[in-house]
């Protein structure tokens, strides 16, 4: 058996069989780790939605990389590497003892946000440390002054949840105590959290005993090297990738549009230099630190990687190979890597943003491009004191993710109705949110005429629709309020997203997400008559904030919050999309017949098209365009009912 | 001391840079002599580059000097001794 590290290029050769079986082994051990969390956690955000992530980090001479994960929720996985070497700059291995467990959810160490918490396990080979168990999960609630994390309005760390450096959960397998208690008492949901910590350790304990097993069966030296094959495999699979991108310096910029304190604009710039098979991410030029909850302290040194991820090399395993080729250049104070004491808690935003942007770098460099994506995951957190019979008096907490789409590619429509890029989470289990809170989900469905336009249109976004039962606190995280996510080679620009506060919720009558009756403007662009328009209407008319991003909104029992969440923006020009994929969409109810003649100038009759009056207006508009006087509409439903 | 990189002042400019400072060198691979040193995060955090601007060669990866800030915020306790449970 060859027990070497294999030549990073294995294209001559083909894989070496034995490092492969083992290679998979340790991939499997991860997804055992991630089945067992899933099945044992106890709340939805874990359980359901997949917020969570499991690693096998390596003992390197270097520190600390990344053979093989599973992941719940793509992001982790990219910031779980930063994650593990912080920690173990901080933690003296010598102390290390076999069960032990360290903890930490400090952003400046890496993590996401606080309530993203971060379990650590060594694994003992022959005495000595020779792997790092992880696992990761976004936690339903760690105190602070705003339930859930998401601290919208907070201008400091101090104002924010729990936020713990690396800290001993568990010592030989025991639970430490003060360590427990001091999150359990500081905590809205500890009957959650404390079956979520629990899990969360108990996937530390089955990986542990697979990998040894695995250990066991194919030896410490093999077992090393595959784990360092699959890291090599990935690196030389990524350097091709970014060596089929023409040498280049590509900048773009976009913004996040406030920061829920003030309301300017934060500009995100970004420029990728492209050398070869080696790549930088440079951050330089972006906004300074925001005054409100809009930035993060480290993690975007990862997640920017996953635009490059999915442009270059979609198919590899993620590990620390994915990473090797790139270095991310962060301004110190920057919206991309906020300094203490700022607040950090609130990256559901920013993240999709360095994506959006580093995608959009990319795709002046490249033909087999993609347009943005929403941009935003319209990130709802509810919490109160059940008042259902049977559940009187239990706090509870629930998360939701509105969902809205992908960006066309270069071959294919944007993928509608998932989160965005930043985790591929699932979305909730609405039956299990209705058992288990005091919420009814009235509608979650894909909203017509939500995609950006294009040759290859935008996935679609959706309308989600949530009644309480109780009174309910909620917390909303949203951003694309003016504009949706932007287009790419000719696209529009998907719909912004909208809220709505609606009393008295009765489904008979205000079931339709398009009748406008009885809803009353939360947040969002709009016109004189109050119809959403975010090509001539104006932006927090007639509603109660003007921003995306607040909290401690209470929803009285039997009123509902609706929210739109736009779709992604669109590909190549609309003019040139076949006539036939525009009237399927009409006919699945995707595109309207006015959306349809307005942005693809494709004119329908009786559901067939009109092909001379087709061809009639797309030379109106491609005149308009060229004159000046016409642009792709930023997408919007059309058919409201005031 | 050890509490010194712990909070730090939101800057005075709208955007914010990296700055890359020159380095007299010359880059073995492609002979460049745009070379330059600065702060990055690569696969496993933050690292002090000595890179070629010209071909991305590497001249040297190295952790930061205290002098470097990098990263600005530091573990107050970073050289301390520790115990058992950290």
């Amino acid at each position: 058996m060859t027990t070497t590290t294999p030549a990073t290029d294995t294209s001559a050769t083909g894989p070496d069989v034995e490092l492969d079986i083992l290679r998979y082994g340790l991939i499997e051990v991860a997804r055992e780790m991630l089945d067992s969390l899933m099945r044992s956690a106890f709340s939805p955000i874990c359980r359901d939605i997949l917020d969570c992530t499991v690693v096998i980090h390596m003992r390197t001479d270097e520190g600390w990389e990344v053979a093989a994960l599973w992941e719940g929720c793509m992001q982790h996985a990219f910031v779980a590497p930063h994650i593990a070497n912080f920690l173990m700059d901080d933690w003296d291995i010598d102390t290390m003892q076999p069960g032990d467990v360290v903890f930490t959810n400090d952003p400046w160490r890496g993590s996401l946000h606080q309530a993203d918490v971060n379990l650590f396990r060594p694994v003992f080979v022959n005495g000595r440390v020779e792997f790092l168990l992880q696992s990761t999960s976004h936690l339903v609630d760690l105190g602070g002054p705003i339930p859930g994390g998401f601290s919208n309005g907070a201008q400091s760390h101090f104002e924010e949840q729990l936020k713990l450096p690396p800290t001993l959960l568990y010592a030989n397998d025991v639970a430490v105590r003060p360590t427990f208690n001091f999150l359990l008492e500081n905590n809205r949901v500890p009957h959650l959290v404390l079956g979520d910590l629990r899990a969360l350790h108990g996937c530390l304990v089955v990986g542990e005993r697979q990998l040894q097993d695995l250990i066991a069966r194919g030896g410490l030296d093999d077992v090393r090297a595959a784990g360092r094959y699959a890291i090599d495999a990935t690196e030389a699979s990524m350097r091709r990738g970014i060596a089929s991108i023409p040498d280049g310096d590509y900048s773009a910029e976009d913004f996040l549009d406030e920061d829920g304190v003030t309301d300017e604009p934060i500009p995100v710039a970004v420029t990728v230099k492209v050398r070869g098979d080696s790549m930088e991410i440079d951050f330089s030029g972006s906004a300074r630190q925001p005054l409100g909850n809009s930035s993060t302290a480290w993690c975007e040194a990862g997640r920017c990687i996953e635009a490059v991820k999915l442009m270059v090399d979609p198919s590899t395993p993620v590990n620390s190979g994915t990473l090797k080729p790139i270095d991310v250049l962060l301004p110190a104070g920057s919206v991309v890597q906020t300094l203490p004491p700022s607040s950090a808690s609130s990256h559901a935003d920013i993240g999709p943003r360095v994506i959006n942007v580093v995608t959009q770098a990319l795709g002046q460099a490249t033909e087999e491009s993609f347009a943005c994506d929403t941009g935003t995951a319209v990130y709802i957190g509810f919490s109160g004191i059940d008042t259902r019979t049977g559940h009187k008096g239990t706090p509870w907490g629930a998360y939701g993710l509105a969902g809205g789409g992908w960006g066309g590619t270069w071959k294919e429509d944007g993928v509608s109705f998932c989160v965005t890029p930043i985790g591929n989470c699932r979305t909730s289990v609405q039956e299990h949110v209705e058992i288990e809170s005091p919420l009814v989900v009235a509608q979650h469905e894909m909203l017509i005429d939500t995609a950006g336009a294009g040759r290859f249109r935008g996935g679609l976004g959706s309308v989600y629709t949530i009644m309480a039962e109780s009174d309910t606190l909620v917390t909303v995280v949203a951003d694309r309020l003016r504009r949706g996510a932007a287009g790419a080679n000719g696209g529009g620009p998907g719909a912004p997203a909208v809220g709505w506060y609606i009393a008295g919720f009765d489904l008979a009558e205000h079931g339709d997400p398009m009748n406008l009756r009885g809803a009353e403007p939360l947040f969002g662009v709009f016109d004189e008559q109050g119809r959403p328009d975010p090509v001539h209407g104006e932006f927090g008319r007639g509603a109660r904030y003007t921003t995306g991003k607040f909290s401690n909104l209470v929803i009285k029992a039997g009123d509902a919050i609706r929210l739109i969440i736009g779709g992604g923006g669109g590909w190549g020009d609309p003019l040139a999309r076949e006539p036939e994929r525009v009237r399927q969409d009409v006919r699945n109810r995707l595109v309207s017949v006015e959306g349809a003649r307005l942005s693809y100038g494709v004119v329908l009759a009786n559901g067939e098209i009109d092909t001379a009056a087709t061809g009639a207006r797309r030379a109106e508009l491609t005149a308009a365009r060229d004159a000046g006087t016409w642009e792709v509409p930023i997408a919007a439903p059309l058919e409201w009912t005031l | 001391m050890a509490t010194d990189r712990l909070m730090f002042p939101r800057p005075q400019t709208a955007r914010v840079s990296v700055e890359r400072t020159p380095v007299e060198s010359q880059c073995p691979s492609c002979g460049s002599r745009d070379v330059a040193r600065y702060p990055v995060s690569n696969h496993l955090g933050p690292r002090m580059v000595v890179k070629c601007q010209t071909c991305f060669t590497r001249l040297s990866v190295t952790r930061a000097e205290p002098e470097d800030m990098w990263p600005a915020w530091r573990s107050p306790t970073r050289d301390w001794p520790a115990s058992r449970v950290g």
